[in-house]
């Protein structure tokens, strides 16, 4: 037995061989551990808790060499109206293009019916459908976070059956659609949970709305549709309504909005329920700029931009303008 | 110097520096204090906690930089961390070496035979690291479980919470007023059991639950140097099993990955024998594997995959999340709090006030031994211009804070203080809401500027206080109608108001049927007997300001309903999670 | 059989490996009598940064205004006070900035080096905007002034210096009024606006030159911020007195939003004077359009609205001055507009 036992040395040159053979096995083993370790190292080590940079949630969906456009159409058909508006403000096509990703987004905060004209109506949400993929998009997706429970809404509203006929994919909002997102200076959308899953790979945003009554903000058209796109315990901006719907106006900015005034509900907004809140108004407006479709909104509930401070505020922002008619609106009647 | 001699010199003196780092984690400059000492350096040694929490966060802490030095020696020198440095390996084989030291050889080498059931916390360790390494975007990540049974989280909460508040009782030296940890009991009795184990099997704990000592056997399984036989035969005498403390047949095919390092194998083989520790396979044989069926490898990883959602099903981090979870200051959101939470609770030690509590299944066992704040138990609440807890974590669960951070100065003026709940009084309680009675301690500690908690003041007269004036002698009235309790008005909370008067006047003094009145205030020209006179208390109603309130607790903790407070803090509008919060932000950011 | 653990001899390189690790731990002793006396930042924030903030002044570790000039140096920290502690600095004056919208307030104390018993305050406050500046400055400036044109808007009365610089109202507080200690606080004014750059500036100007020229008294135009004449509903109005013959009186004008705004403030303003200070309607003249001019127990009071702005008269002696002075201010402010 050698006297070096039980430590003995490496040994005869064979053996060595072996060793490093080992040693070499050793050594990657250590440095690819280093290197994961290094790869995964926190630089930013924790201590700025509650101050992550907010970061815009949405991209700018306006197609630029459309400008700024306006088509107010009236009549009692909404595929009527609507096909008029979109041929008015010159046709679907120079807004949709072949292989664009498509998000309609409708209101369909409540499971109600679509005769109650508290949610968008299907037959728009679906004519949007039919457009955008007459048009070449490869695909249109319709979704909303609503206010009760998902699932019922699209479907007593009728728009869940009119936009599968249609061909459009509904998205029902799933807990892992939502991540943070900021409005950049925003001072109410920083690090809200947002429905953003559905936006990856979009293209082009659409809103549609009905006009509704809104006991708290006056009146929900096209920019306080957007409040659909906020998860979370969103209705704690209800202490500040004009401010999210302000700062809705300047984080979301779509291809186009439709505002739909076939019915305007007039009283008992948002949520309505009686044939009796409802007026006919027979009239759909297609606007690139929402706070001029809002602001001509207004006029159909028989108020004007003034009554709806979000508006002014919006377009001092330069979210758009509450003079409706310097954009020269295209007017036509399918009645 | 042998090496079995070194290995012991090596256990005792880790024991020791562990026990000391245990001893002097209290905040303070003294000599027996925290001062600088590194508290937290044996978990930021443990490759499971440093594996764990990067997996279920995708970083890497840089105080894990240590972990590395764990990994690499491993790697070549096998497991020396349990041989040499594990201090709750010391314990284990001391208790093991004191129970069995009088038994004969065979006896003890029956007890060191290899039993399958040691690859029992490899099945542990699958299922830990699965559970952790599961996320599903932003929905979910994963849960990180490993402290449950991590030697270094288990062995810290032991010694933290239940054997160094108990052996201090009698004493009060670590612990002026004594120290109390919600479920000592369990923590303690756990402890007890797996000491005790080792009077049956010699290092219970190591060879069968500890899922560090299978994570470094995984690593150790190649590594550089190892124990094995020099030639292929022996004499056979098992001599070497003897006093083997991980079980791993040194004389047979050997266990290299079950081999502990205790190298007593390398003492026990009689001289001519080729037992050695050595830098080549054992020509002896070898057995690469751990024991590990794939069978059984899919149904722990499997489990552990299924445990995270199944228990998140239960809502506890979403929207039934629990108000009375109320985590210490500058701990991150819920989710990502579970994904780095080793339960060693070193923040639930170094906490002066001993608010800070280790959960039991309260909270759902997911948070089982996690920090939450009980402010009935402590000495005091959070205390404003303490950050101990931060700088006590090992794996960023609670964040280091500047002072300035968690009070909203300098640069965080914008971001304000952090909170870590909001306190709302029970109306239905609280002394001068519901019972007429003066109190408002409350607002006088609330440690706030200005203060969170004002006062709402009203006068109102008191029960049975309406009295008629029978006599009047300077400014003591004698009075009729219901019997005074002598000296109960004096308390400076109460007047008298005369009918026809608009104020009251001040009670100095009472007996049961007389009242004298403060005689700086004029008293009218004339009382009449008869004259209806009004006992009036002054109360001050508190009331929460919620922009203000940063849940710290102090409030709780001095109200003097002092069984369900009557002001209490919940986890309400945290700063962790702004889905909590209770008011817009009131600043642009 | 009895192992007894002596009965081995160990070998060089055995003692070696045991000498080895014995090193280390010799080593790792070292480093945690080391690290030990290092305090870590839990300790001795409890330790000593806690006594230096306790309370809720903050130090600034930098001066106010930097360089300093020449004939100064710091003889105190720069502290910092927010809305909620102005009044530890100021006192009851705090109300006074509070209305207005102050942010925060930061002031440091400067001594003369060559005469270091004379010493000089510097008071910043932070407005939020160039026109609530204008509004504390306006509203505090001194009847006996000296008008300096270091910034936006500056005088010098006795040993104080007043500034509007973008959204900071500045004074500048002097021990004393020698002439060494005046031109080191003249010398702070310029430097602090030099070093601190702003990117709005009040341009109040424009509006304040709408009241009529005739019987200003000089230097009374004011912009009121918060409860203008007591009523809780008006803001951001200029005042400024007028003489009328041997009488004295008030006329106001604001800018609001538009001329529906400006109609409803008119309104509620006369709601507010008829309502809950018992004045009584007495005439509405025909000129200017909408005006009414109001009784309010032995003074006159006159509202009107015209375009974007409401106008009027406050505290006049007589009704029929009431009238003319409407009248002036109408034409006054339909011809400049």
């Amino acid at each position: 037995m050698s006297p070096d036992a039980p430590f003995p040395p490496i040994g005869p040159e064979a053996t060595r061989r072996a060793f490093l053979r080992r040693a070499l096995k050793a050594g990657a083993a250590i440095a690819a551990t280093g290197g994961l370790a290094a790869w995964l190292w926190d630089r930013h080590p924790p201590g700025t808790l509650g101050l992550r940079a907010p970061a815009s949630a949405l991209p700018d969906f306006r197609v630029s060499d459309a400008g700024r456009r306006m088509a107010i159409v009236t009549g009692t058909d909404r595929v009527r109206t609507l096909r008029r508006a979109l041929e008015a403000m010159g046709g679907i096509g120079r807004f949709i293009k072949r292989g664009d990703r498509v998000i309609v987004k409708v209101n369909a905060a409540f499971a109600a019916p679509s005769v109650l004209c508290a949610t968008t109506h299907p037959d728009v949400a679906a004519e949007l459908v039919r457009l955008c993929l007459g048009a070449g998009a490869a695909k249109v997706l319709v979704t909303d976070n609503p206010i009760n429970d998902p699932e019922s809404c699209f479907a007593l509203s009728g728009i869940a059956a009119s936009v599968g006929a249609a061909g459009g994919a509904l998205v029902l909002p799933r807990a892992a659609d939502f991540a943070d997102g900021s409005l950049p200076g925003g001072r109410l959308i920083r690090n809200w949970p947002m429905l953003l899953g559905p936006f990856r790979g979009v293209t082009k945003l659409i809103g549609a709305a009905p006009v509704k009554h809104h006991a708290r903000a006056g009146a929900s058209m096209t920019i306080k549709n957007w409040y659909g796109l906020l998860g979370g315990r969103r209705n704690q901006f209800h202490q500040d309504i004009n401010g999210i719907i302000v700062e809705l106006a300047q984080l979301v900015r779509p291809t186009f909005v439709v505002l739909d005034g076939t019915m305007s509900m007039l009283t008992n907004g948002p949520t309505g329920g009686s044939l009796a809140d409802l007026k006919p108004t027979h009239t759909l407006v297609v606007s690139t700029d929402p706070v001029a479709a809002d602001a001509f909104g207004a006029t159909l509930l028989g108020r004007t931009f003034h009554d709806l401070p979000y508006l002014s505020r919006a377009a001092q922002l330069g979210c758009g303008t509450t003079d409706f008619g310097a954009l020269q609106p295209a007017r036509d009647d399918v009645s | 110097m042998k090496i079995t001699t070194a290995r012991r010199v090596a256990q005792i003196f880790f024991l020791t520096t562990f026990l000391w780092l245990a001893v002097v984690a209290t905040v303070g400059t003294g000599w027996m204090q925290w001062r600088g000492w590194p508290i937290s350096w044996f978990l930021q040694l443990d490759p499971l906690a440093a594996i764990g929490t990067t997996l279920a966060t995708h970083s890497l802490l840089p105080g894990f930089g240590w972990a590395l030095v764990t990994v690499a020696l491993t790697i070549l020198f096998g497991r020396v961390f349990c041989g040499f440095v594990c201090p709750f390996g010391a314990i284990h084989q001391f208790v093991g070496w004191l129970g069995r030291r009088a038994l004969r050889p065979k006896d003890k080498m029956a007890a060191n035979a290899y039993r399958p059931a040691q690859s029992v916390k490899y099945y542990l360790l699958i299922g830990f690291l699965a559970a952790a390494a599961l996320s599903a975007g932003d929905a979910f990540v994963g849960s990180l479980q490993t402290g449950l049974l991590d030697p270094i989280s288990f062995l810290h909460r032991s010694i933290n919470l239940a054997v160094l508040p108990s052996a201090d009782v009698a004493f009060e030296r670590l612990f002026p007023g004594g120290r109390f940890a919600v479920g000592a009991a369990l923590i303690g009795g756990l402890f007890v059991a797996f000491v005790l184990l080792n009077l049956w099997i010699p290092r219970f704990y190591c060879r069968f639950i500890c899922p560090l000592g299978a994570l470094l056997g995984v690593l150790a399984r190649p590594s550089l140097w190892s124990i094995g036989k020099t030639t292929a035969k022996c004499n056979e005498c098992a001599l070497c099993d003897v006093d083997c403390e991980g079980a791993c047949n040194p004389m047979g095919p050997i266990r290299g990955s079950e081999c502990l390092m205790c190298m007593n194998c390398l003492d026990n083989c009689p001289n001519v024998s080729p037992l050695a520790y050595v830098a080549r396979p054992s020509p002896g044989g070898e057995v690469v594997g751990h024991g590990v069926s794939r069978r059984g490898f899919v149904v722990a990883a499997l489990s552990g995959l299924a445990a995270v959602p199944l228990s998140r099903v239960g809502g506890a981090t979403g929207r039934a999340w629990s108000p009375a979870l109320i985590r210490p200051p500058g701990s991150v959101a819920e989710d990502e709090f579970l994904a780095r939470c080793v339960k060693c609770c070193e923040c639930v030690r170094v906490c002066p006030t001993n608010v800070l509590q280790p959960a039991v299944m309260e909270h759902g066992w997911e948070a089982l031994w996690t920090p939450v704040l009980n402010n009935r138990i402590g000495t005091s609440g959070c205390q404003l211009n303490c950050v101990a807890c931060g700088y006590a974590c090992p794996t960023g669960a609670i964040r280091p804070l500047t002072l300035d951070r968690k009070q909203g100065l300098g640069d965080f003026e914008k971001s304000g203080p952090v909170r870590i709940g909001l306190a709302s009084v029970d109306r239905g309680r609280c002394l001068p809401w519901a019972m007429d009675r003066p109190c408002i301690v409350c607002q006088e500690n609330c440690p706030v500027t200005p203060k969170a908690i004002y006062v709402s003041e009203i006068e109102q007269t008191v029960r049975d206080g309406v009295l008629q004036v029978v006599s009047v002698e300077g400014t003591t009235l004698g009075v009729r109608g219901a019997r005074l309790a002598p000296g109960r008005f004096a308390s400076g909370d109460y007047a008298c108001r005369l009918a026809g008067e608009e104020r009251g006047h001040p009670i100095v003094a009472n007996t049961q049927d007389t009242l004298t009145l403060d005689p700086a205030q004029k008293m009218p020209d004339s009382v009449e007997p008869g004259t209806a006179a009004e006992v009036q208390v002054r109360l001050q109603r508190p009331v929460v300001d919620p922009s203000l309130c940063i849940g710290c607790g102090v409030c709780e903790h001095e109200c003097p309903m002092s069984g369900l407070r009557a002001i209490r803090v919940t986890a309400d509008n945290e700063t962790r999670d702004p889905r909590h919060a209770v008011l817009l932000s009131e600043h642009p950011s | 059989m009895a192992i007894s653990p002596s009965s081995r001899l160990p070998s060089a390189r055995e003692s070696a490996a045991a000498a080895t690790v014995c090193l280390a731990l010799c080593a790792v002793l070292a480093w945690l009598a080391h690290t030990q006396s290092r305090f870590s930042p839990a300790v001795d924030i409890a330790f000593h940064e806690a006594k230096a903030t306790a309370g809720t002044v903050h130090a600034q570790a930098q001066d106010l205004v930097s360089p300093l000039p020449a004939a100064l140096r710091p003889m105190s920290a720069a502290e910092a006070f927010a809305p909620e502690t102005l009044s530890d600095k100021i006192d009851g004056k705090a109300e006074v900035y509070l209305s207005a919208g102050v942010a925060g307030l930061r002031c440091q104390r400067m001594a003369l080096a060559a005469a270091p018993a004379s010493w000089i305050e510097l008071f910043v406050f932070d407005m939020g905007k160039p026109s609530n500046a204008y509004s504390v400055y306006s509203s505090q400036r001194r009847s006996d002034v000296t008008d300096l044109q270091l910034a936006d808007y500056a005088y010098r009365a006795g040993n104080e210096i007043a500034l509007v610089h973008g959204p900071f109202y500045v004074e500048v507080v002097a021990t004393d009024e020698g002439p060494a200690t005046i031109e080191a606080a003249s010398a702070l004014a310029r430097a602090y606006v030099a070093a601190t750059p702003v990117s709005a500036h009040a341009d109040v100007s424009s509006d304040q030159a709408l009241f009529p020229r005739e019987g200003l008294v000089p230097g009374s135009v004011t912009l009121l911020s918060t409860d203008v004449f007591g009523f809780d509903g008006l803001g951001n109005v200029y005042v400024a007195r007028f003489r009328d013959g041997k009488d004295e009186l008030t006329l106001f004008l604001a800018r609001r939003t538009g001329a529906r705004d400006a109609t409803a403030a008119a309104a509620a303003l006369r709601g507010f004077f008829v309502d809950d200070c018992g004045g009584k309607e007495v005439a509405r003249p025909a000129l200017p359009a909408g005006a009414v001019i109001i009784d309010a127990g032995g003074s006159f009071e006159g509202v009107f609205s015209t375009g974007a702005f409401l106008a009027g008269v406050h505290q006049a002696p007589s009704r029929e001055g009431t009238d003319r002075w409407l009248k002036r201010l109408s034409a006054s402010l339909a011809e400049k507009r």
